[in-house]
Order: C-alpha cells, then structure tokens, then sequence
C-alpha cells in the first residue's frame, strides 16, 4: 500500500489541519516578533533605563592625574583636598561616591550604601592602579614588552585540503547545535500532536466509525505523514526566528553583517534524513500512542520518551564531529536524522558513512513502520482500557 | 443488498456473546435486533461490518449481480453504539471529511451535506464545533455522517438514543425512505413502540442466544402461544365463574366491567363462549394482542428466570 495513496493523504491533510489554527499561529509569529524586537533592541532600551552615578576622584599625591576612565554609567570629577576633607565627614547628597587613590596605589571608595554598580567601579579601579604599579617598576622596554604580550601558540593542522568551511570550528558547532534544536523542536512536536491526536480520537469515540472506512494501517499511515508535516513547520518555523534573530544581531553588531553559505548537497541530504527520521520516530510515537487510553491517568506516556534520549545524547557530541562517538551516533538509525546533518553541516563526512547511514534509516522506517501499525491496529480498539505488555508484545511480535 | 447470516457465534473468554445466531435480511426490508443491554446485538453488528471476526458460522452478502466476497467501506454505513466525531471541529469539517473517505467528489459531499443539514434544521449550526452541540444533535450529525454516501446497506446500532420524540420521527421517516428506496437495513433498539412500526422483521435476543425471530405476528405467535381475550362483563362475578373453568386458564379484572381472559390453547373458542355467556352475560369480547413492548418484558423476564432457575439446579 502506498503511503501516499488517496485515504492516506486526505487523512494526512485532515491530520495538518486539525492542528493548525490560523489564529494561534499568527499569534505565535506576532510573539515571535515581539520577541525579536525586544531582543534586537535590547541594548538601546536598557541604555534609556540605565542610571548614571555621579561622583568626584581624589589623588592624594598627583596633581593632575586625568588619565583615569571610569564605567561609563558613572561620571567622575576631579576633586580638591578641601573638598575631599570636608566629603569626609559628611558625603553630600549629590554625589554617588569619592574616589580617594592614596599615594601606595591603593583606593578608598567612600559611598552612602552598597550597592552593584560600585562593583564594576571597584574592578575598573584595580586594572588602572595595577598598571600605575607595573609602571613604577623599573623595567626596560623590553622588560615591559614581555609583560604586556601574551606568548604565542601556534596550531598545526595536519590535514592540508580540509575544506576552508570546516576550519570554522566554532561557527560549524553552533550550526551544528542550532540543527539538533531544530530537530528536537520537531521530534517534541510530533510526540505532543501525535498522543493528542490518538488519545483525543478514543476518548471521542471516533474510532469505530473510522475503522469501516480505512483500514488501520491507512489511518496510521495518514496520522504519521500529517503530524510530520507539523514537525517539518514547527522547525522551519523556528529555523526562520533564529535566523531572522541571527540577521537582526550582527546587523547591529560591530562585526558587520553575516553570510550564509549553503552546500546544495548538504541541504539536500540533510532535509532526506531529518524527514526520514521524523517519520520513523512519528510511526513508533503513533503505534505507542494507540495503547494509550488516557494520557492523564497512564503511565505510560513517559515511556515515549525513551526514543528522545538518542537525540539528547547527541548534542553533547555534536561540537566534535569527527569523533568515534559523533561517527557512530550518525550512522545509528536511532540517532542518524539528527548526527548526520550535524556532521554534514561541520564536516566532510565519507561516502560510505553517508550510504550506510541511509540505508539503515530507511530499513528501520520501513520495519518501524510495521510494528506501529501492529500495534495501532491492536490499541486503537482498546478503549476505555488499556491493552497489558503482553498484549503489546504479541501485537510487536505480529 | 441481502444478508445471509448462518449459524455465527463469537466467544470472548468466558462468555459467549453470540450462540449460533442465523438470519436473513433481503434488500427493501428493515430488521430489528431486540434485546436487552449485554445482549450480544452490538457483538453481532461488529462480525457484520468486519470489526471483529466470527468464531463459527459465515456472513454472506449478496446483490442483484450475485456474491459479494467482502463489503466495501463505499457499499455499507454503519452508526456504531460508541460513537463520536471530532468534538474541536465544526460539523461540516466532520461531515466533509467523513464524506471524502467515503469516496465522494467535493462537490456532490457538499450538495449532500446542504440537504442532510436542511432535513435536520442543522444548516444555521453548520459551521459550529460539534462540542457545542447538544447530545441529540450531535446523534443528528453522526447520522447524517452515517448516510451521506446513500449506501445500499444501512447498519444502526441504537439509531434512536439520545433523540426527543420529534426528531425519533424524522429519523424513522429517513428510514421508511431508506426502505421504500430497495435499501437493506439493520438496526437494534431498545424504542419497542418504534420497533414495532418500523421494522418488517425482527430477531429476540438474550444472551446471545436467539429467543424468536421473524415478522411481528410469528413473534407473537411463537412468545404469545396462550389465546388472551378483551371481555366486557361484570368482571368480578366473570372472576368467581369463570375462574373453576376447566378451559379458562387465568381471568384478571382490568375494571368493574372488563376482563382479560386467558384461554386454554388446546380448547375451541366457538363451543367456549356460549357456556361462559350462560354464567356472566358477555357484552363483547375481542382477542387481545400484546404489544411487542409487553412481548419483548415477559419473554426477556421468563428466559432470565429460565437461567436463573439453570444456575441453581447447577450449584
């Protein structure tokens, strides 16, 4: 049977629609746009709020220091010796603090209360007089050249045609995060619609009717490509907020603008294994969901979550992909949808772990495939009550 | 379409839930299975449809173009006793979607829609979720799902649950059409007085076995065998009289001057009624006929008592 025949996709179709509402979604994406704005924003919004001290600087054995910068929320004047004697006593109302920096290099700072921005003053007061110090000793100019430059490591890379976009370390790994987010955002999607749309479906008696019409494995088969086509929006949904998000930041930061790069290849391949390994994870999510009567009072649902922890493992090799784990992990049907794409985006990745990989994932969907739809024709029957582990184990063993 | 059901029986663990049932419906009849909650009708329906399988016995359907090897979801409705559709999507979403699973184009599933809604004055509600509907409408458009694709054999379980007497009507009028039409229908009900104008043939059932089945007289004839007779007289005396008559089975005073009077079955009524007439002067008398509601309560209570009485010679 075809997964796309004719039931398959009206199913599939009322599946999507079920859960997408208009109205949530454009909620959704004006939050979304809030957010960004606020974000993108932030620094000129907090620069309105920000409070400014005022306060005065006092040197006890310089007669013209003036080469002391302050915080930049806190604006300090010179002061005179009357001034800072009289201070002494009684700090008025229209200071924030007195800077007294004695003759040892050391400082005094005489406040009405604690509180945190005297913190950054303190640090910035520190760096000024360790450098006051390091000039009062005798060095030469070599003497202070060495101190003031940090030694050189030089790294050696071995590999000579590693492709240029692959010497990016840091900005590989995090796309290679941002992915595993994406898909972990489709995966979280798929287990939510998923066990709401089965349970939903039993506890509104829906089933029976439905059953005369399609056959189990024709309304499994609809479920699993309507919910996915969720999963597949609720990522690119997201991938579009952080990339809008990224765009907007460098835009006002002092780096400039960024430049994506995009390999067709990896698009291609990666797009080929995130859908494959939504739909393989979505047919055991609709297999599991249809013994489940109510998913307030089961305890099974937690067992749902088994099949995510490949994907939570995965970040925490996903900024080394080259690794014996990350190779393994991507070659895992469990795990592949989402190591491959990481590796692919970061890393040249062989040929034959690219086949292998595939392979496999399309041998577990198609396997997978079949259990659930062992399963969903045994569960989806049961309502009311629960089918035992036995019964799911004979359904899993067909 | 006709059904020829032979000798089915389906077992659960320890119970069984249809004892070798058999019967046959032909096409432009409606058939009732009656029977009392945990009967074995709904078990019975769900072999029908294909839901669950039968342990004994086979289903067969046929047409005018002869054997069907199987039923097609396009060729049958069935109206399950568990039923529900989509609570958070409007009525003619359901429908809608109900109606292109049954292999209808758009436009014609539309067209019928239009006029399913009209008939059940549901139009001005169409685009309502079915969560706010009330019980009985929600039965209206669970119907209507049911009927939208016009199949030539028509399944109800409990068709008439959950409606107020005016849309019972309509419902049986849908009914009446669907017949009139040379459609097949079967259906179980608990609505004895509907049942009993509505269905040509019917089937008694408890514990899954068959206690009578056939048209309503063959009904009565095999659960009424005793001759009941509508006597006016002086009910009383008629009581004291009539009552040492060896021929006279039971006289029960219903009022002052009018007596129910069971006969002996084996006793000719014409030699009968001019002895009883010289005792108690008879003003008219004519033989009553129980109907299928009282029918249907004394046997269910004379078969429960049967068991009863089984278990206890048992233990």
């Amino acid at each position: 049977m075809s997964l796309l025949s004719s039931k398959v996709s009206k199913i599939a179709w009322w599946e999507f629609r079920r859960f997408f509402k208009w109205k949530q979604e454009l909620i959704s994406i004006g939050l979304l746009v809030v957010i960004m704005a606020v974000s993108t924003g932030w620094g000129a919004i907090s620069a309105v709020f920000e409070e400014q001290y005022n306060g005065a600087i006092y040197f006890e054995q310089r007669a013209n220091p003036g080469d002391y910068e302050a915080p930049k929320d806190i604006t300090l004047r010179d002061a005179g010796s009357m001034e800072v004697e009289k201070w002494k006593s009684q700090l008025p109302e229209t200071l924030d603090v007195v800077v007294i920096v004695h003759p040892d290099n050391t400082a005094t700072l005489r406040v009405h209360k604690r509180d945190d921005w005297q913190s950054d003053l303190t640090n910035s007061l520190q760096n000024y007089l360790q450098t006051l110090r390091v000039a009062g000793l005798e060095l030469t100019d070599e003497q202070r050249t060495v101190l003031d430059s940090k030694p050189e490591v030089t790294l050696d890379i071995a590999q000579v045609d590693v492709d240029e976009s692959a010497t990016d370390d840091e900005g590989s790994s995090e796309l290679g995060m941002f992915l595993g987010i994406g898909i972990s955002v489709g995966v979280f999607t798929g287990f939510g619609l998923m066990m709401m749309s089965i349970t939903a479906e039993k506890q509104q008696r829906v089933t029976e009717q439905l059953l005369t019409i399609i056959s189990p494995r024709e309304w499994m088969d609809g479920k699993i490509v309507g919910i996915t086509l969720h999963s597949l929006k609720a990522m690119v949904f997201i991938g579009l907020f952080f990339g809008a998000i990224a765009l907007l930041a460098a835009s006002f930061s002092s780096e400039g603008s960024i430049s994506f790069t995009f390999d067709p290849f990896v698009v291609i391949a990666s797009f080929v294994f995130v859908l494959l390994g939504l739909l393989m994870i979505n047919a055991m999510l609709a297999g599991f969901s249809a013994t489940i009567d109510d998913p307030n009072h089961s305890s099974r649902s937690s067992f749902m979550l088994i099949p995510l922890l490949p994907i939570f493992l995965s970040f925490s090799v996903v900024d080394s992909p080259d690794g014996t784990l990350a190779q393994i992990m991507s070659i895992l049907p469990v795990s592949s949808f989402m190591m491959m794409p990481a590796r692919l985006a970061q890393t040249d990745v062989a040929w034959w772990q690219i086949g292998l990989s595939l392979a496999l994932l399309v041998v577990s969907l198609i396997w997978m495939r079949n259990v659930a739809a062992r399963l969903f024709t045994m569960g989806i029957q049961f309502y009311g009550k629960e089918p035992s582990w036995k019964d799911i184990w004979n359904a899993i063993r067909g | 379409m006709n059904i020829q059901i032979t000798n089915l029986t389906k077992r659960y663990k320890t119970v069984t839930a249809v004892d070798n049932i058999s019967l046959t419906v032909n096409s432009g009849e409606i058939y009732a299975l009656l029977g009392p909650n945990g009967a074995g009708k709904s078990s019975l329906v769900r072999m029908l449809v294909g839901l669950t399988q039968a342990d004994e016995g086979s289903i067969e359907i046929s047409d005018a173009s002869g054997h069907r090897p199987q039923l097609s979801p396009e060729d049958f409705a069935y109206l399950p006793e568990d039923r529900g559709l989509y609570q958070d999507r409007t009525i003619v979403d359901n429908l809608g979607f109900i109606a292109e699973l049954r292999g209808l184009d758009k436009s014609l599933a539309q067209q019928r829609i239009d006029q399913w809604l009209d008939y059940f004055d549901l139009t001005e509600r169409k685009k309502e979720p079915m969560r706010q509907l009330s019980k009985g409408n929600q039965q209206k458009v669970q119907l209507i799902a049911t009927l939208i694709h016009d199949p030539d054999l028509v399944i109800l379980d409990e068709p008439f649950s959950g409606l107020d007497p005016v849309n019972q009507e309509h419902v049986m009028n849908v009914l009446t059409d669907l017949k009139q039409r040379g459609k097949t229908v079967l259906l179980s009900a608990h609505q004895m007085a509907l049942v009993e104008r509505l269905a040509d043939k019917m089937l008694l059932m408890s514990h899954g076995r068959a206690l009578a089945q056939g048209t309503l007289a063959k009904i009565r004839a095999k659960l009424q065998p005793q001759r009941v007779y509508r006597i006016e007289c002086d009910a009383e005396v008629a009581r004291n009289q009539w009552g040492q008559h060896e021929a006279i089975v039971d006289v029960s005073v219903v009022d002052t001057d009018l007596a129910h009077v069971t006969v002996d079955p084996y006793v000719d009524v014409q030699h009968l009624w001019p002895e009883l007439n010289q005792h108690v002067p008879m003003r008219s008398f004519s033989p009553l006929q129980l109907g299928l509601h009282e029918l249907y309560l004394n046997t269910i209570e004379q078969n429960n008592n049967k068991s009863k009485d089984v278990q206890h010679e048992s233990a």
